[in-house]
């Protein structure tokens, strides 16, 4: 199964961020982490972030040089603590 | 940030050390100035990790006023929900001269250049994943079409936006508690709780009673916090109550000297505190409850002195935003049981539902 690694920027109001794919979190240090995923299918982002209204994240999903998924920019929306959404890749 | 570092390790270094830390350096005055006029510092803030918050503050208020610098950073957080964050606080006092009991904080260590470093953990609880749940992950994947079609109809663009929560909230309103609930459970708590230590420097001036000399004491104030915060996820509102063993120092009573006369002539007196500095101790607890409104934020904080049976309570509201619509600054109004009433604005890192 071909590795994935994920990496996750932030703005400074962030205060924490964890991602998975399909129902497999992905371990994070340091903002960066790595899932093995099978080959040929579809497969779904799902990222949860918490700090002030108007903060943002991005994630970038590369397999060795070849970007497979990438969310420029995820923000916490107004009046709220926390953030949260998915998007589907292949693979 | 190099800057700012340098400014925090500065008043740390110059409050521990040395009454120079009395006189403002230009390189204080920068950092303030930057403050009161940009909000949170924003120069270089991103450095090796990925979390990290540096802000600055300045409360001008009718009986104290204070700027503020704050360097945050996450320090764990790999399980979903759970995380605690590091927060470096050094605050300058630009007004010194009122007494505690006339402060709505109660705070002996506001007139003091102070230095602390608070620790906060927080539970977020009922952080679930659509994907765990065919029936939630079919809802959201219906939730992300909806809302790229009134996407591409608002804007008149062909590209498919990101599906998050802050995307649903601004283009399929009507969608977006559903689709949040599919991420953050409505019955979820964020819960919070941590600890502050706090070591200050504060130059006290007094006149001698024997010879009228004018002498000067320095001392080092201290106190110790610990909170705990609740956030109900259905309402937006932060319920917080907290308490701190405070170490202070404050003037002696105030008199007018003058010496004896040694003849016809006119005699030269001096008013000020007469002896050294006292101690003025506290022991204090508060509760606030801090709720966001529409388009502002307000809080409500009461505090009581156990040691002198003393009551303060504060009421910032927070209504001016920043270019990116957050709260960044308001005004403010307080009162003491000593019958002080304050007034006073604030500005730079403004309002927030974190603790």
């Amino acid at each position: 199964m071909p590795r994935v690694d994920f990496e996750v920027k932030s703005d400074d109001g962030i205060q924490a961020f964890w991602i998975a794919v399909g129902k497999k979190d992905v371990p994070l240090v340091n903002g960066k982490g790595s899932i093995d995923l099978e080959a040929g299918k579809k497969h779904t982002l799902v990222w949860w972030f918490a700090g002030d209204e108007g903060d943002a994240i991005s994630i970038t999903g590369t397999q060795g040089q070849a970007t497979v998924v990438e969310v420029k920019e995820s923000k916490i929306p107004k009046g709220e603590t926390e953030g949260a959404g998915k998007k589907k890749f292949d693979l | 940030m190099k800057k700012t570092l340098a400014t925090l390790f500065c008043l740390g270094l110059l409050s521990v050390s040395s009454a120079r830390c009395q006189q403002e350096t230009a390189e204080m005055r920068e950092v303030r100035s930057a403050m009161g006029f940009a909000g949170p510092v924003t120069s270089d803030r991103a450095v090796e990790a990925d979390v990290n918050k540096a802000t600055g503050e300045i409360n001008a208020a009718t009986d104290s006023s204070n700027s503020i610098i704050k360097y945050t950073r996450q320090v764990s957080g790999l399980n979903r929900g759970k995380f605690s964050t590091l927060t470096v606080t050094a605050s300058a006092p630009l007004d010194d001269s009122s007494d505690r009991t006339e402060l709505v904080s109660l705070d002996g260590l506001t007139n003091a250049f102070t230095m602390g470093v608070k620790y906060t953990w927080f539970n977020l609880t009922g952080v679930t994943n659509p994907l765990d749940d065919a029936d939630a992950e079919k809802k959201s994947d219906e939730i992300c079409d909806q809302l790229t079609a009134a996407y591409q109809e608002k804007t008149a663009k062909k590209d498919v936006p990101t599906c998050d929560t802050a995307t649903v909230q601004e283009y399929l309103p009507a969608k977006y508690k559903e689709f949040k609930n599919l991420f953050f459970s409505p019955d979820g708590w964020t819960f919070s709780g941590g600890f502050e230590p706090k070591v200050g420097y504060k130059k006290f001036e007094f006149l001698d009673s024997l010879n009228l000399a004018k002498l000067s004491d320095a001392k080092t104030p201290w106190s110790v916090q610990a909170f705990l915060g609740f956030k109900p996820r259905r309402l937006q509102t932060l319920i917080t109550l907290g308490g701190s063993y405070q170490k202070g120092f404050k003037d002696a009573d105030k008199g007018t000297l003058c010496p004896v006369s040694s003849g016809t002539g006119p005699v030269t007196c001096k008013t000020g505190a007469i002896g050294r500095p006292v101690s003025d101790d506290a022991e204090l607890v508060y509760l606030e409850v801090r709720h966001r409104l529409g388009p502002a934020g307000a809080s409500l904080k009461f505090t009581y002195d156990f040691k002198q049976d003393l009551t303060g309570v504060d009421l910032p509201i927070a209504f001016v935003k920043d270019g990116d619509g957050n709260l960044r600054g308001g005004i403010r109004a307080g009162w003491t049981r000593t019958g002080h009433w304050q007034a006073g604005i604030f500005v730079g890192s403004g309002f927030s539902l974190n603790p």
